[in-house]
């Protein structure tokens, strides 16, 4: 099962996090999601690096293939969760996170649940009243990653 | 230095190379076995071995296109049956790899007799032993000196040809010199192929046979750890003959095969044995890689391993692999270029297999769900990351290894979080006291590093981080030391590898470290730099949650955060999820506000994170909208207060800003701030054949207010602010604001202050206000000139409004204002007091600012002589202060005239039509007047005759005509064609009868007085026989009488034409010559159709010149019109209704409709 889902503007800011939290306890399940946010939060460095690879450490040849790939795959992992990536043509990413031991979910899954949160983002962008750059009120994209929380 | 630096010796004495060398390595060659004459074989045994050292063979392995080049190191055992490959069954489940490749047996015979007595029994029981196990590599090796010495070689070698007639090709003779010196190429050649042969069938037979035995992996008893075995034991064998790469490929399929039998078992309920016998065993004999690596065919003896023991067996048999690799080729590239790109890629590689291990076995742990001791797991993290970088420094730093970043930044997070928490388990903070728990957590710690690694006793390098570990174990100073040394070293690496988020919660891990340890003052930079990076970047839930568990800690120095505490409380004041927080933290807030500081006032400016306690709604009202310098300004706005408690003592400040900056400084600051950043980045990467657009969200929504310390400074902006001190409650919050602008221009809301005490809270304005229209601006004097109705008349008297302002200042002194009518325009007059002139003149008194004056002007737009119905143009001017005004009117003509004369012999009519077009009222005549003109010294004029006195009133859309009867020229010298002048009057009023305001009309006409050439008269008969009138749709007859005038009559050709309604004739031929006889007369007839009944006028006629065409001219289709007299003009024929039709006129009509149907 997916642990975190979030959508994360180019510069960085959250736009939408949603959490799947597994304490009944309020404070521990204030610390959960403090380490989530703070795992999502790291995982960026990753996303940083993978979409701004150093000129000299990639042929030309494999930029151009990893700037066409929106997928960006396996970021980071602890002892307790892994994040996967995937970042769109304008900078947008976002991240799924996963329990550490979840063997369940393979390549074409994350891809999967990646293009399904891309869509529903689209939709919640095209939303006139939504200003760039402000969090996510959307209740259709808030619900398909609820949905990825609880059916993935 | 480091904190590896600090645990690892200065010189690395035990090397890499060291480790991956041929004598850390399994010894591992050929074998041959050996049987015979002792002295023939150690004769051969040296100069075989050297010569295979010395030389390769080309091999080509089963499936490569193109061979490798192989050593074969060689074995000399005795023979032993043991140590035949057997084809046979029953020998079947011998390990191949421990067989010899060949075998020899060794002839040294003086004669043929002794080879019979001694030697032959022994070579046929030898030959019988390969034959029965179906061997074929094998040589009988002939040392024939002592026989050629003997003169008895040819009968030997005859006999040992006979003996082994079927194997010639396997009997090799050698010789053997005085010296010791032996000749053998045919002997190595030949065993070269033989070896060649037998390996290239030993290695496809042993790969077989894995495959084999990989292919039962599903089978539950299926043994792992036995085909891991054979695999190790196969690569040995490739590492024997040299081939490198293919032991390194040996040790990566096995870790690739148990990932996937993990991935794939692991899911399942029944789990194959070997698996369930590695997880039974939840520990780690030996944590040590480097120590594995040294002892790693040990383990492999070992017949049951946990899972954790044998990833990291796997991983010490990769190394090793990787290292002889590496010095392989470091022997093969002695350059130091070479050699420094080497050791960076082979650190790199290091990483790589280290970092996959650890991710491994991660993995495995979680989704196995392995409860490994959490100190012991800690401790072999710490002195496993610790191992991998002692390893990597033997080659280069792996801060060099930019392939390899995110491994090393793997390793040094898991380090240096496994040895906080290993500070926490076993009481190594500072200046804690360690429970009796903790000690024994230590003491296990420490026996099992001194127990797997024999740390205390070795002492080689390989050992040095193990025994660095257990002594930081024991104390809490060295651990603290370690800790912070550690923590920064991973924090500056991490920043080298643009790590920075992890860089910053390294920082907070460490923190949190000397917070326990009780040095509050180095934590709180760390806490500071996470709490600003999540600001910045807008992780508010992780902020307040963040801020929540250290704003404590920032109360120990409050003059060095001043400004972060009064932040971080109006933070947990406004976000915190406790209500409990929310309020203390308010009054915490309020505490610190009121707290004089020595510096300037803390200003905090707008951020997403942590959110601005105020907003300002979208409702602000400026009054007035549009003011005048130094005028007073009242904005009303409505502010919502984000605090659980009121806030008292709050002034505001709202900064407007000009659109049109004037000064330098405003300048820039636009040019930095705006106009400089695209709100858009669009681009094409023509790698990626993309086109992108991608938002400026920060520059959107600007915001902008970081620049308001110095705007509000500026000329061009000005400020309203609250006059008293205010009570902010929760909520909304209504306030008035007052300011006056200096200069002038158009200006915006840019921001709010919020000062509380000594801080001010710049609060954004929503961008939506911005485009709020407020100016100040001075105004000239002003003049308004317009017409009171909506289409001003010409003719007649027309109010117009005059509307003057003063502007913005004041007129102080009385002044003139004068209206007039321009030149060239049409003629105006003006009404003053009842009296008209061309112009007027107002006295203005002195005028406030902004004050209005306005009066209503009487005006008469004087007609156009015999205007024609359009409107015409007049334009009128103000003056007024040295200004000018200029307007611009179309007036339409209430009425206007069209004259036309006739005559005839000595009589002239002149007809006026009155036309009333435009407007409404009842044009009134009182009199209308012709008086010739002429000059004043001959007697006075005689008014014309009007022949129809009687002047009726005028209505809208109608005509009236006015008829003179003007008398002929009596003068003997009078020229008649000479123009006479006469002088139109004509005087009305306008609207009812009553009207006292009288018109005058004047006019001049010219009036020609030429006499006709010829009278015309026409007459229309039917053409119908015997028919007196004319009926509708029945030709007629027009016939025209023609009678010159002219007192010298000439023969001449004239043009008669027509010309009528088309819906009252047809007219067949419009035109027709006549010609003129001598006796001045003429006729023409015409056919003529009526289409209406009843009286119809005659067609119209003109008279027109016949031109004579000349020689080489173009001939006009018509001439001049000549002057004529129509007699008949104006007369009407009565027309009757058509005949009506015959019966059988009728049927046809009606067939013929039947038909078109």
């Amino acid at each position: 099962m997916a642990i975190c889902v979030a959508v994360i503007d180019k510069d960085s800011a959250p736009l939408l996090i949603e959490c799947a939290l597994s304490s009944s306890n309020a404070d521990e399940r204030k610390a959960e999601q403090l380490r989530l946010h703070f795992f999502v939060h790291c995982a960026l460095d990753i996303v940083d690096e993978k979409l701004n690879p150093a000129a000299s450490s990639l042929t030309s040849a494999t930029r151009s293939t990893e700037l066409r790939e929106l997928y960006l795959g396996a970021l980071i992992a602890n002892e307790d969760y892994k994040a996967f990536g995937y970042a769109t043509n304008t900078r947008v990413k976002f991240v799924l996170v996963v329990g550490a031991g979840n063997n369940v979910f393979k390549d074409q899954d994350v891809r999967a649940i990646f293009k399904r949160l891309h869509s529903a983002y689209c939709d919640a962008i095209a939303n006139p009243f939504h200003a760039p750059g402000e969090f996510l009120a959307s209740r259709a994209l808030i619900d398909t990653a609820r949905d990825v929380l609880v059916k993935s | 230095m480091s904190a590896v630096e600090l645990l690892l010796p200065e010189r690395l004495s035990q090397t890499a190379e060291s480790l991956g060398s041929a004598d850390n390595l399994a010894k591992s060659s050929v074998k041959i076995t050996w049987c015979g004459s002792q002295r023939a074989f150690e004769i051969c045994c040296a100069p075989l071995k050297s010569a295979f050292v010395e030389s390769t063979v080309p091999w080509r392995k089963k499936g490569n296109q193109f061979p490798t080049h192989i050593s074969l190191p060689l074995t000399f055992v005795p023979f032993d049956s043991q140590l035949l490959i057997s084809t046979q069954p029953a020998h079947a489940d011998r390990n191949k790899l421990d067989c010899a490749l060949c075998h020899l047996y060794f002839i040294d015979c003086l004669d043929v007799e002794e080879y019979r007595s001694s030697v032959r029994s022994d070579v046929v029981e030898w030959f019988a032993s390969m034959r029965d196990a179906g061997c074929a590599d094998w040589l009988i090796i002939v040392d024939s000196s002592r026989a050629r010495d003997n003169k008895t070689r040819a009968p030997l070698i005859e006999r040992l040809k006979s003996d082994f007639a079927k194997y010639l090709a396997k009997l090799i003779e050698i010789e053997s010199g005085s010296a010791g010196s032996v000749k053998m190429p045919a002997l190595i050649r030949s065993l070269k192929e033989m070896l060649v042969f037998a390996l290239d069938s030993l290695i496809v037979s042993c790969e077989d046979a894995l495959q084999a035995d990989k292919e039962r992996f599903k089978e539950l008893d299926w043994d792992f750890l036995s085909y891991v075995k054979s695999q190790l034991a196969l690569s040995d064998l490739y590492r024997s003959l040299g081939l490198r790469d293919q032991v390194l490929a040996q040790c990566d399929e096995i870790e690739a095969l148990l990932s996937v039998l993990i991935s794939d078992f692991g899911l399942r309920e029944e789990k194959p044995k070997w698996l369930q016998k590695m997880l039974k065993t939840d520990s780690m004999r030996c944590p040590s890689v480097l120590r594995r690596m040294r002892n790693g065919k040990e383990e492999e003896k070992e017949a049951e391993m946990s899972l954790l023991d044998f990833r990291l067996m796997l991983l010490s048999s990769q190394l090793v692999a990787l290292l002889d690799l590496y010095s392989a080729r470091s022997r093969a590239q002695p350059s130091a270029n070479t050699s420094r790109s080497l050791h960076i890629y082979f650190c790199g590689l290091i990483l790589q297999y280290t970092h996959k291990c650890l991710t491994s076995i991660t993995d495995e742990l979680a989704s196995l769900q392995i409860q490994w001791d959490r100190p012991e797991r800690n401790c072999w993290t710490a002195l496993f990351s610790l191992e991998v970088f002692h390893l990597c420094k033997a080659l280069c730093d792996p801060a060099q290894v930019d392939s390899a970043k995110a491994y090393t930044c793997r390793l040094w997070i898991e380090m240096c979080k496994a040895v906080n928490d290993l500070g926490d388990t076993c009481g190594l903070v500072p200046g804690t006291n360690r429970s009796e728990e903790q000690r024994l957590v230590t003491n296990k710690l420490t026996n099992w590093l001194d127990a797997s690694a024999d740390a205390a006793e070795d002492k080689t390098d390989d050992a040095l981080p193990a025994a660095k570990l257990r002594h930081l174990l024991g104390s809490q100073e060295a651990f603290g030391h370690l800790m912070q040394k550690m923590h920064e070293s991973a924090m500056a690496v991490l920043k080298h590898f643009s790590w920075k988020r992890h860089a910053r919660l390294l920082g907070n891990q460490l923190a949190n470290f000397l917070v326990k340890s009780d040095r509050l003052e180095g934590a709180l930079p760390y806490y500071s730099k996470l709490l600003n990076s999540l600001a910045k970047e807008g992780w508010s839930t992780a902020y307040v949650q963040a801020l929540e568990s250290v704003v404590t800690h920032f109360d120990a120095q409050p003059d060095v955060y001043a400004k972060e505490l009064i932040d971080y409380a109006a933070c947990l004041a406004v976000d915190s999820s406790s209500a409990e927080l929310r309020r203390t933290s308010a009054d915490k807030f309020i505490r610190l506000v009121a707290v004089k500081h020595s510096g300037a006032s803390i200003r905090l400016e707008h951020r997403r994170v942590p959110a601005n306690p105020f907003v300002v709604l979208p409702k602000l009202v400026v009054e007035p909208v549009v003011a005048i310098p130094d005028q007073p300004i009242d904005c009303r706005l409505t502010l919502i207060s984000r605090f659980p408690i009121d806030i008292e003592h709050v002034r505001l400040r709202l900064c407007w800003r000009s659109h049109s900056a004037s000064t330098t400084q405003l300048k820039d600051r636009l040019t930095q701030r705006r106009t400089t950043l695209p709100r858009f980045d669009c681009g094409h990467e023509a790698e990626a054949a993309r086109f992108s657009c991608v938002t400026g969200v920060n520059r959107l929504l600007a915001p902008r207010a970081s620049d308001a310390v110095v705007v509000q400074e500026c000329p061009g902006v000005f400020v309203v602010q609250t006059e008293n001190e205010s009570t902010i409650a929760p909520g909304e919050n209504n306030l008035v604001l007052r300011g006056r602008a200096d200069e002038v221009g158009g200006y915006y809301p840019d921001h709010l202050d919020v000062i509380i005490g000594s801080i001010t809270f710049v609060v954004d304005i929503e961008s939506d206000l911005r485009a709020l229209p407020f100016r100040v601006r001075t105004e000239p004097p002003s003049v308004a000139f317009a017409p009171l109705v909506d289409e001003p008349l010409g003719g007649v008297a027309q109010s117009f409004s005059l509307d003057i302002c003063s502007g913005t200042d004041a007129i102080e002194e009385s002044s003139k204002l004068t209206i007039r009518g321009v030149e060239g325009s049409a003629l105006i007059e003006f009404e003053t007091e009842n009296v008209w002139s061309n112009q007027l003149v107002v006295d203005m008194p002195p005028l406030k600012p902004r004050e209005k004056h306005s009066l209503k002007v009487n005006l008469c737009c004087l007609l156009e002589s015999l205007v024609d119905g359009n409107a015409f143009k007049a334009k009128l001017k103000v003056d007024w202060l040295d200004r000018s005004w200029t307007f611009d009117y179309l007036f339409n003509p209430i009425i206007y005239l069209k004259a036309t004369s006739s005559l005839l012999e000595d009589k002239v009519l002149l007809e006026v039509e009155v036309i009333r077009s435009h407007g409404e009222g009842t044009v009134n005549p009182i009199e209308a007047t012709l008086l010739e003109s002429h000059d004043s010294s001959e007697s006075p004029s005689v008014p014309s005759k009007l022949m129809n006195a009687d002047l009726d009133p005028i209505v809208p859309n109608s005509r009236h005509n006015l008829v003179w009867f003007l008398s002929r020229p009596h003068k003997a010298n009078a020229n008649p064609a000479a123009p006479r002048e006469y002088r139109l009057e004509l005087r009305y009023t306008v609207g009812d009868s009553g009207s006292k305001r009288e018109y005058r009309y004047c006019d001049r006409l010219l009036l020609y007085e030429e006499k006709a050439d010829y009278e015309l008269c026409c007459q229309i008969s039917s053409q119908q026989p015997q028919a007196v009138l004319c009926r509708a749709d029945t030709p007629c007859d027009l016939v025209v009488s023609l009678r010159s005038l002219r007192f010298e009559r000439t023969v001449e050709t004239v043009l008669i034409s027509l010309d009528a309604d088309a819906s009252l004739w047809i007219i067949e031929d419009r035109q027709k010559l006549l010609p003129v006889k001598e006796s001045g007369l003429g006729q023409v007839a015409f056919s003529i159709v009526p289409k209406a009944v009843g009286y119809l006028p005659y067609p119209s006629i003109a008279l027109r010149k016949c031109q004579q065409k000349l020689a080489g001219e173009k001939l006009e289709e018509f001439g001049g019109q000549m002057r004529c007299f129509v007699r008949t003009q104006g007369k009407q024929v009565h027309v009757l209704s058509p005949l009506p039709k015959t019966t059988a006129e009728l049927k046809k009509g009606a067939s013929h409709l039947i038909h078109s149907k």
